[in-house]
């Protein structure tokens, strides 16, 4: 029915071959974006299309009593509810398998999806999705990380909220801190963001022969969503095509599976291809977030502006699944010290379990939250020394060869150069304030 | 969930749709407020009367010195008129803070009027002006002051089955200066944290005469009455003027909800009104002179 | 209750049954099949959907679709094709205004309406005239350099 031909691969070879770098070349698409005629995840559309809309829960936490279709499958025009009775297997994620395609048990946070309708018409499909009766039992929710780190703090998952810990260790920092003169101790939090990609998730599903998916998807990493729906459907890999449309943006907001599955399943159930599109409330309520981190930085000093010791705690808000949020922590850990010479550092991380938004991954992939503080932090210190922040910078930034907290030696480090042109092309005067 | 959906050539025939379809039905003018409300199934109209094909309803002219807006003018019309520009230039003011150009194009006044909300830009400067508002309902035409219109959030003085006409504004005689200030989180396409419009009458250095307006500081757009005999009379000075931008923020009452906190919005009245009564007392001045 | 529709899509007279509560944006993508304006929040705040109607800028999900009837309507498609782009999309291209592109089919057209309106703005009125199409990738920079390029006649 539907023939879809392979593009050709961009001819990457021949244009690093010609001297790409240091060249201003235009975007291999920007032809057809500047007419229209790129199709994003939002554009697809096959002949014989249902519409698939999520039912999703009002609740930050509750026990799913009962779930029933009836009243939205007798309405003419549904095709097809599935629930998560109909996932074959029902968990995913990257290091912790925590995350289900569809609530069974619990709900966790507002706009957990527990069941999708797909029907002739996006209407029909709204309509409908406001007819699934799903039964909640509410149960005491958590905002707060640090609320949900004491006892007796309500549970989100079994097994309790601190859903990983990470420490770095490097030197003595007990001893750092007795040879230090001046100590700074300070707290920064940031908040949750959205990606806000202008295009929301979009994907279409188009069932083939003998079993077979393809999935078009406005996604960053059709391969990892192929073997996550491939392992959640438990349908062998080579059955499942993801293929990627244009993307209206992501910014890492579209960097794992979300959609895809429900439309797959819908589409195999149907023998029909199977459409959605998140509307930008559900954008904001029921995808990933950046992750809304608390730290706690303490720095050890001599008068004479010479960093000693270093302790951060990171407390990062999970929301109600891991996803990223062991990995972004680990890369705000790596970074957490900042680019500086400091002989004793301890770094520790929690990741915890919270009855909020998801966090996922987001430009700079912990690294912003981390950045945002240890700078701040820095002008602190230079401050309590007397010193004015980029003397105090340059005094104590990483060099070629220095030893980063994780063992890692650095070469080619440019932070002094790129300071120094950062002050040219700012026009700033030494000693002036920031 | 649809609608019926209707265009009437004249008021009187969307009077009859209305008078007949009852609470279920609203007008559409340019649809911006309205179409988002229903999206969000804040309401349900089982039909809409579409006010914006009568020709008479959007025109803009000076009548025996009163201008005349039509409902319907569109606030790109408001922006692209002489007539405005010229003799109600606080209302361009307020126009040309209004959303984005999209926005402009098809929000109008009189939409902007009947939505009622608490924050609407156009009912500052309509206030400090005295402007009237022309209604038509099953038992005709009648005319209010502007502020006998709003009656609460999302309520006003029109009733189902009437149809907000026009607007009219009285002409500024010499010596009158107003002003329109506006704050919200970034210079377009936002709903004002607070806004505010001054309006002030001087003669030889002395206030005769001053109105305050505020919005998105009580349940609708309000004078500040009390600020206003605070000025009246009284000579042009800095600490005036900052008195009454004072005694303004008092009268106020603002709410905390996600654009700010009720002391934000109340230091936000001051300061904004402030600034209008300065730009008020300056342009004031300046059309003395001339 | 059917609406039948008439109205002219880049100069092209179309005639099609709509329901009253669609929006011009719904009409144009999902009846027509002109995927070129596209839809990032339906409530009138990010411009992806911008449309020319009588020649102005609007956001075609605010549009009902009867609000159409017997005007002008100019989509993305009818600004420029790839045979033959209008210099904003030229410069657009050259200049690197776009990341992902999906604010461009809007973007371009609110400038496409400013510079018929006002050949030589500044840099200001430019700023202005997109200050309803939401970019989240470029920054804007770019964006306004090749809307100011083309106003100085500077496209290749
Ligand atoms: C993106 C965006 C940005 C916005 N920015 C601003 C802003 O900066 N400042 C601001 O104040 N508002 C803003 N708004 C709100 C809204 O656009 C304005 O209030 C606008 O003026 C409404 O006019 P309209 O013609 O579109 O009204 P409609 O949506 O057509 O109608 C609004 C309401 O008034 C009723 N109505 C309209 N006309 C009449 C009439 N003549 N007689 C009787 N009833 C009538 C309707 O039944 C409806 O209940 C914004 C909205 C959006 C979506
Ligand atoms: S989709 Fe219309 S403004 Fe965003
Ligand atoms: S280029 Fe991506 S939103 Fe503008």
């Amino acid at each position: 029915m539907t023939v879809i031909t392979r593009p050709a691969p961009p001819p990457v070879v021949e244009e690093a071959a010609e001297g790409a770098v240091g060249k201003r070349k235009s975007r291999h698409d920007a032809l057809l974006q500047v007419t229209g005629q790129a199709l994003y995840g939002v554009d697809m559309k096959a002949p014989g299309m249902l519409w698939a809309k999520a039912v999703r829960s009002p609740y930050p936490h509750a026990r799913i009593v009962r779930i029933d279709p009836t009243r939205a499958l007798s309405i003419p025009g549904v095709a097809c509810v599935i629930t998560a009775r109909d996932i074959p297997h029902n968990r995913y994620g990257f290091t912790h398998q925590d995350q289900r395609v569809l609530a069974d048990d619990r709900v966790r946070y507002v706009g957990e999806a527990v069941a999708v309708v797909a029907a002739e018409t996006l209407r029909v499909a709204t309509e409908a999705a406001k007819e699934v009766v799903v039964e909640y039992e509410p149960l005491p929710a958590v905002f707060d990380p640090i609320e949900a780190m004491q006892p007796g703090a309500p549970q989100v998952h079994e097994g309790g909220n601190i859903a990983a810990r990470l420490h770095i260790r490097d030197g003595d920092v007990e001893r750092g801190f007795s040879e230090a003169e001046i100590i700074v101790e300070e707290e920064f939090r940031t908040p949750f963001v959205e990606h806000c990609h202008l295009e929301p998730h979009a994907a279409l599903a188009i069932p083939g022969p003998q079993g077979t998916l393809t999935i078009y998807s406005s996604v960053q990493r059709p391969f990892l969503v192929a073997s996550d729906v491939a392992k959640v459907l438990s349908m062998p890999l080579s059955h499942v095509r993801v293929v990627a449309t244009s993307v209206g943006g992501g910014f890492g907001g579209k960097n794992e599976m979300t959609l895809e599955p429900w439309v797959g399943l819908l589409a195999l159930r149907t023998g029909r291809p199977v459409k959605m599109v998140f509307t930008r409330e559900e954008e904001f309520q029921a995808t990933t977030v950046r992750h809304p981190y608390r730290m706690r930085y303490r720095t050890g000093v001599r008068r004479d502006g010479t960093l000693v010791a270093r302790s951060v705690e990171i407390i990062s808000d999970c929301g109600a699944y891991v996803s990223w949020g062991a990995s972004t922590l680990a890369k705000a850990c790596i970074h957490a010290a900042g680019p500086y010479v400091i002989p004793h550092v301890k770094i520790e991380g929690f990741l915890v379990y919270t009855n909020n938004p998801v966090g996922g991954a987001m430009r700079g992939f912990g690294v912003p939250q981390v950045g945002f503080a240890y700078e701040c932090h820095t002008d602190s210190v230079a401050a309590a020394v007397g010193m004015d922040p980029i003397t105090f910078r340059l005094r104590n930034g990483l060099r070629d060869g220095c030893r980063l907290p994780t063992g890692q030696v650095l070469e080619r480090v440019t932070l002094h150069q790129t300071l120094q042109r950062a002050l040219e092309l700012a026009g700033w005067e030494r000693g002036a304030v920031p | 969930m649809s609608f019926l959906y209707f265009v009437p050539a004249t008021v009187q025939e969307a009077v009859e749709l209305l008078s007949h379809y009852g609470e279920d039905a609203k007008v559409i003018a340019g649809g911006t407020d309205l179409v988002v409300r229903i999206r969000d199934g804040l309401i349900q109209p089982a039909a809409l009367v579409d006010i914006e094909r009568i020709p008479e309803l959007s025109r803009i002219s000076l009548e025996d010195s009163r201008l005349h807006i039509g409902a319907t003018a569109t606030i790109a019309s408001i922006l692209e008129s002489i007539e405005v520009n010229h003799l109600a230039p606080v209302v361009s003011e307020a126009a040309r803070q209004m959303g984005a150009v999209q926005l402009r194009n098809r929000a109008t006044i009189g939409g902007n009027l009947a939505s009622a909300v608490p924050s609407a830009d156009m009912a500052p400067p309509l206030l400090v002006l005295e402007a009237t508002v022309s209604i038509t309902g099953p038992s005709g035409e009648q005319t209010l002051p502007i502020d006998e219109f709003f009656t609460g959030p999302h309520q006003s003085a029109l009733r189902p089955d009437e149809v907000l006409t026009s607007i009219e504004i009285p002409v500024q005689e010499s010596g009158t200066g107003a002003a329109f200030v506006k704050f919200g989180k970034r210079s377009a396409q936002v709903i004002a944290v607070v806004n505010a419009a001054a309006w002030v009458r001087i003669r030889k250095g002395r206030i005769e005469e001053a109105r305050i307006a505020l919005g998105a500081v009580a349940p609708t757009p309000i004078r500040a009455r009390g600020a206003e005999v605070l000025l009246r009379g009284q000579e042009i000075r800095a600490d005036l003027l900052e008195d009454a931008a004072q005694a303004a923020a008092m009268e106020a009452r603002p709410i905390t909800d996600f654009r700010g906190t009720l002391e934000f919005r109340r230091e936000l009245c001051r300061v904004l009104v402030r600034r209008a009564l300065e730009q008020a007392v300056q342009r004031a001045i300046k059309r003395e002179q001339e | 209750m059917t609406f039948h529709l008439r109205f002219w899509l880049n100069g092209q007279e179309v005639r099609t049954e709509v329901e009253p509560d669609e929006t011009l944006l719904w009409v144009l993508r999902e009846r027509l099949n002109m995927t070129g304006t596209k839809v990032g929040c339906e409530a009138g705040d990010c411009g992806a959907c911008t449309v020319l109607l009588d020649g102005r800028p609007v956001t075609s999900c605010l549009l009902l679709a009867p609000k159409a009837h017997g005007r002008h309507v100019v989509t993305i498609e009818g600004l420029g094709s790839p045979a033959k782009l209008h210099p904003l999309q030229q410069a657009f291209i050259t200049y690197g205004a776009l990341q992902c592109g999906f604010c461009g089919p809007g973007m371009l057209l609110s400038a496409a309406a400013l510079l018929t309106q006002n050949p030589h703005p500044t840099e200001r009125e430019v700023r202005e005239a997109i200050a309803g199409n939401l970019c989240r990738c470029t920054g804007y920079q770019k964006i306004v350099q090749a809307i100011l390029a083309v106003s100085r006649g500077e496209v290749p």
